[in-house]
């Protein structure tokens, strides 16, 4: 179970993060949607401490950490809990796919190098780059890149993965086969929160949908609740926005 | 046209003349290697901005960047020792090779510093932020991931540090620490016969400043991270 409870978050005066909180049962995903600008990257930020956030709590599992005063130590705990799929990427440029994958691994949890490079090599082969083992980023492209991300934070064994916007920097044509990575992550059972625009991804995949705006958790629900059954204005002007109206009521 | 040059005297000269590349080697191997050391430590305190030692450093580069280095030379030889005694440690029986060392280590401490800092800020930041978010710490993510990328970014220029580096190892004969140059100077005056000198002295410059560049070009396509012509 994953709880952020009360975050708030300013950058200077700008109040980007007003009190969200937020419940993730173990095994669910959680979409979020919400208008650029609504702080969706800002708090799956403060959940990875990439952002200190100035209020709120975190507690996955069986350890709550204070998101403004957690130490360094228990800052690398959660980060060793989380993991987290890059807009970008974010793939480490001097290193090879499977290095990508074991730095982590060996690194910051100590796993033995040979069983890390095993569970690396299942985790490529699962993403389907087995064939790209040795090859650095520079040479993958957005598609093959965001595999590895994925295959990155898998190989983790984290006990919640955050994507932030997994698909919106690639080539159209590319965005659902990386959507069916995503998908085959869910299926493993792994808990997950994902920030997308997707909605039929949503739709399919989501156990709870949270929209989110001007840094507050306007409503949430089932995909079926939110995408049809709308109760907050703002909901429906977005959904009215974001989704083709001949699909609307499919 | 005969006495102007011969080979003969060419031949002698280079026993005569070789054994001093020692020196200069030495000089700029250990500059060039502690150099390199200290100018990543510069460059993390630059980066980290910590008050006081930042102002310290800013006036450290200064000095650096603004004498030339006969003068900083100088400054270390004279002042070091005075220095020194203050905290009751005498320096003065020292290898005057020492302080020309000492020189060439803060020197490109001061200059690689500088370039290693702006190479580091050339990182993204999403490769900071990648590492963290994997578990690792600081320093396995700087030391790790940010300073491999940008030690690539700086080889060019590092690359040209280094040729200018064994032109400069000549001030060392201001100290009486006769090097390759020195040598070559004293010789060709000495016997008159500055033509052959400095004709050797430029061929081994030449080959030297070639190998370097050859030696930086394996380095660079290495380590290029798969990436082609990163900085051309
Ligand atoms: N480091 C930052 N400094 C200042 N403002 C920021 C920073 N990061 C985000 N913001 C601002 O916070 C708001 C929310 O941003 P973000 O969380 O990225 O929204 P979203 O992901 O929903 O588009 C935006 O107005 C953005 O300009
Ligand atoms: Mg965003």
């Amino acid at each position: 179970m994953i709880e952020i409870k009360n975050v708030k978050k300013s950058f200077g005066k700008h109040e980007v993060l007003k009190d969200v909180s937020l419940k993730v049962d173990t095994g669910d995903v959680v979409v979020i949607l919400g208008p650029s600008g609504s702080g969706k990257t800002t708090l799956l930020r403060c959940i990875n401490f990439l952002e200190r956030a100035d209020e709120g709590t975190l507690t996955i599992e069986d350890q709550t950490a204070d998101l403004h005063t957690a130490s360094s130590k228990e800052k690398l705990q959660i980060r060793k809990r989380t993991a987290f799929v890059f807009q970008n990427y974010g793939l480490f440029q001097n290193k090879t796919a499977i290095q990508n994958i074991t730095e982590g691994l060996i690194t910051a949890r100590k796993i033995p190098k040979a069983e890390a490079i095993a569970k690396a090599e299942e985790v490529l082969d699962w993403v389907g780059m087995s064939d790209k083992r040795d090859y650095y980023p520079s040479k993958l492209s957005g598609g093959q890149q965001q595999r590895i991300g994925i295959a990155r934070a898998v190989a983790l064994d984290p006990d919640v993965i955050l994507f932030d916007e997994p698909t919106s920097a690639l080539d159209p044509e590319l965005v659902g086969e990386i959507l069916g990575v995503i998908k085959k992550v869910a299926k493993k059972g792994i808990t997950m929160i994902v920030v997308t625009h997707e909605m039929s991804f949503a739709q399919e995949v989501a156990s709870k949908v949270v929209f989110m705006d001007g840094g507050v958790v306007v409503e949430s629900g089932t995909p079926r609740d939110v995408f049809y059954y709308p109760k907050e204005e703002r909901t429906k002007k977005f959904l009215e926005r974001i989704i083709p109206q001949d699909q609307y009521f499919i | 046209m005969a006495n102007l040059f011969s080979w003969e005297r060419l031949w002698n000269i280079i026993p005569q003349l070789s054994p001093y590349l020692l020196i200069t080697f030495q000089i700029v191997i250990i500059g060039l290697l502690f150099g390199t050391l200290l100018g990543i430590l510069v460059a993390i305190l630059l980066l980290n901005k910590i008050p006081i030692l930042h102002q310290l450093l800013s006036v450290y580069i200064s000095f650096m960047r603004g004498t030339s280095m006969l003068i900083q030379m100088m400054v270390i030889y004279y002042g070091l020792p005075l220095l020194l005694n203050n905290f009751g440690i005498d320096i003065n029986g020292l290898d005057k090779l020492v302080f020309v060392e000492i020189t060439f280590i803060l020197n490109y401490g001061a200059f690689l510093g500088e370039e290693f800092r702006a190479a580091i800020l050339a990182v993204p930041k999403e490769q900071t932020e990648a590492g963290y978010s994997i578990g690792l710490t600081w320093s396995q993510t700087f030391f790790r991931i940010i300073l491999p990328q940008a030690l690539l970014t700086a080889l060019p220029a590092y690359g040209a540090e280094a040729v200018s580096c064994f032109h400069l190892t000549s001030i060392a004969f201001t100290l009486g620490v006769v090097d390759f140059l020195g040598r070559a100077n004293t010789l060709g005056s000495a016997s008159g016969h500055l033509l052959e000198t400095y004709l050797y002295v430029a061929f081994v410059y030449i080959v030297i400043s070639m190998l370097l560049r050859l030696g930086f070009y394996l380095l660079e396509k290495k380590f290029s991270f798969g990436r082609e012509g990163v900085n051309n």
